[in-house]
């Protein structure tokens, strides 16, 4: 499994949604799925899955699945 | 960057709004008029009460919430405490606050037990505090009376063996908390 589908994994789990959905342009808040509690969760995951802490300022940031991709792009995670 | 400034009386507008706004005040107990005058009058009860003590949650000096320690009980080592994010363009690091007190709280404060009551319906709260280890230790039935009816409260407890072994990866999201 390659990072993309890994994170794609996470996004769907920590989300709880059908992994279809997880496309780039899948945004905060766009889904009621995603909303601050299920975002704590997707950080976690994530941090746990690539071995990162992500910063505050990232965690800010990180507000679509392409966005994740282009910030873990900066913690040595290849895409 | 997320840092915690000493409520002062120059906040107390800012507070007023966000404590009066919608998404705040639908899951407290109470809710408030919007009068600066009360609400000077509560700043003062606050800033002579050795029990209680609140901050502006600042994310690069820039206001975004409330958090506070209520009923810090140091015979007994714990204490209640309660948060609010005024700003919700902030909400994505809502999740990252907590941590912050809870260090503070069990590594500088000493506290044993960190306890939450959260009314029912805010399951993001609840979802939240069993994220970071707390336990539902009990359910309180019709515990508030607010908007014409009764509303059950659960009860959270965290105790600081709980965090300091199982939530280590979260020891590193420290600040400070003045308290003078």
């Amino acid at each position: 499994m390659n990072n993309e589908q890994k994170l794609r994994n996470i996004f769907a789990e920590a989300l709880q949604i059908n992994i279809d959905l997880v496309v780039d342009d899948l945004t905060y808040n766009s889904i009621p799925e995603w909303d601050s509690i299920a975002h704590m969760t997707l950080i976690a995951e994530i941090d746990n899955a690539f071995d990162t802490m992500l910063d505050t300022d990232d965690v800010l940031d990180m507000s679509s699945f392409a966005k994740a991709k282009e910030i873990l792009a900066k913690y040595d995670v290849q895409f | 960057m997320i840092s915690f400034k000493r409520l002062a009386e120059t906040d107390l507008e800012q507070v007023l709004e966000w404590r009066t706004s919608e998404h705040v005040t639908q899951y407290m107990y109470t809710d408030i008029e919007k009068n600066i005058a009360n609400q000077k009058k509560w700043f003062q009860r606050i800033s002579q009460d050795d029990t209680q003590y609140y901050w502006i949650i600042q994310y690069k000096e820039i206001p975004i919430g409330l958090i506070s320690i209520n009923q810090l009980d140091c015979h007994n080592k714990k204490a209640t405490f309660a948060y609010y994010l005024g700003d919700l363009s902030y909400s994505l690091v809502a999740g990252r606050i907590h941590p912050y007190l809870y260090n503070f709280a069990f590594f500088e404060l000493e506290l044993n037990k960190l306890y939450a009551e959260v009314m029912e319906g805010n399951d993001g709260m609840m979802k939240m505090h069993q994220f970071y280890g707390f336990t539902h230790a009990a359910t309180f039935k019709q515990h508030i009376y607010k908007y014409d009816r009764y509303h059950d409260v659960q009860y959270f407890e965290l105790f600081a063996s709980t965090w300091k072994e199982n939530c280590k990866k979260f020891h590193r999201l420290t600040a400070s908390f003045s308290m003078d």
